[in-house]
């Protein structure tokens, strides 16, 4: 009897075993994408790891269903991608409610020594993500796509399942927007 | 705007300045993390995780509730009584032609020997009832007459018969002792046996 049932439970314990060992591949292959998606929405090391690490577990619960695994990166990326504009959603309703009580808190002068490199690396930045974050949101996720991981235009057209031609003339449009609103910033790469 | 001397970004420029903006990596305990969060899916979800598992489940509980079902309704279904029925049929009794008291008044015993057979057989002549109340859509099904069409036929021939006096009720068996069921049977007595001996063979 036991050997029976092991016989008939052997082929599904064999695909299982085999479903696991291709998830982990795929998340050790993807899962600095899937932060880097996710924190170039909300720009905190610590919210981009939850919520990337969300999006694997979600992704990991679905994975048996999903057709065509090779298309688990583009999947990927655009859950994580939502689940991070979600995120910063509810964080920037709990800054609005935490707001005053911030406030109150520092208005006693007390602030961080920080060095003026720091300063200026910080205030760089923090123009460079403003300038992309008030692109459009297709424009948006191209330029965020192509930044990451050096992925060419192939690359990031597969990741947004739409054609090559579409990804250039995307990232043309959103790199022409994006000079024209950091231009300040050439004087200081130069120096 | 600020003293700067204000030139285009060149796309190298911008590339560059996006890569290093985005090239920041998680932390060592990141991918640990999101292994120990599946580890725990795995143990939570355990043998329900196996599609063909969950499949079986489904199919155990649907085949559940069809048996329950089926249970239920073999339950409620009417358990087949003996029929008490003889005939729903209107008995008719001749009628007596006008103007012919004298025959009808001849004909009066033989139409009291009708009824009095009627009699016998009005408990049977009652509705169709089940030992089980039966449920509506039952006794809708159930039909009027439950004896044979030429039974019943044969009946009101019968009856026509004794009410016109072209039989004789004397000659009809007794129905009401007969359907008073079987009668007790008398003791049978037996005389004892007596054996006698046998007779000595001759030259014993």
């Amino acid at each position: 009897m036991h050997e029976h049932a092991e016989r008939l439970a052997g082929p599904l314990v064999m695909a299982d075993l085999e479903l696991e060992r291709e998830f982990e591949a795929r998340l050790a292959d993807s899962s600095t994408l899937a932060f880097r998606v996710a924190f170039s929405v909300l720009r905190q090391r610590e919210d981009a790891e939850d919520v990337a690490q969300e999006a694997f577990a979600k992704s990991y619960r679905s994975f048996r269903q999903l057709r065509d695994r090779t298309r688990f990166r583009a999947w990927l990326v655009r859950m994580t991608w939502r689940m991070a504009l979600d995120r910063q959603r509810a964080n920037r309703r709990r800054l609005a409610r935490e707001r005053p009580a911030i406030d109150e808190g520092t208005a006693d002068g007390r602030t961080t020594q920080a060095t003026a490199d720091m300063v200026d690396a910080r205030e760089r930045a923090d123009h460079l993500w403003k300038a992309i974050e008030s692109l459009p949101e297709k424009l948006r996720l191209v330029v965020v796509l192509a930044g990451i991981e050096g992925h060419d235009m192939s690359e990031v057209g597969a990741l947004l399942g739409v054609p090559e031609g579409t990804v250039k003339s995307r990232l043309f449009v959103a790199r022409k927007q994006l000079k024209e609103r950091l231009s300040w910033m050439v004087t200081n790469i130069d120096g | 705007m600020d003293g700067h001397e204000h030139r285009r970004l060149s796309d190298e420029m911008l590339r560059r300045e996006i890569e290093a903006a985005l090239g920041v990596d998680p932390s060592p305990e990141f991918l640990p993390r999101i292994r120990a969060q599946i580890a725990g899916a795995q143990v939570r979800d355990g043998w329900m995780s196996f599609p063909s598992w969950r499949w079986a489940g489904a199919v155990l509980a649907v085949a559940i509730a069809a048996l329950a079902v089926v249970g239920l309704s073999i339950w409620r279904a009417p358990i087949a009584a003996p029929a008490q029925v003889v005939s729903g049929a209107p008995l008719e009794a001749p009628r007596a032609e006008p103007g012919a008291p004298s025959a009808e008044r001849g004909l009066q015993p033989a139409r009291a020997d009708a009824e009095s057979v009627e009699r016998s057989l009005r408990p049977a002549n009652a509705e169709f009832k089940s030992a089980v109340p039966d449920p509506p859509r039952a006794r809708a099904a159930a039909p009027e007459v439950l004896i044979a069409q030429d039974e019943a036929a044969a009946l009101r021939h019968l009856f026509s018969a004794i009410g016109s006096g072209r039989l004789e009720t004397k000659a009809l068996p007794d129905l009401a002792s007969a359907s008073a069921g079987p009668t007790e049977i008398e003791e049978i007595v037996v005389d004892p046996i007596t054996i006698r001996p046998l007779a000595p063979l001759e030259g014993e």
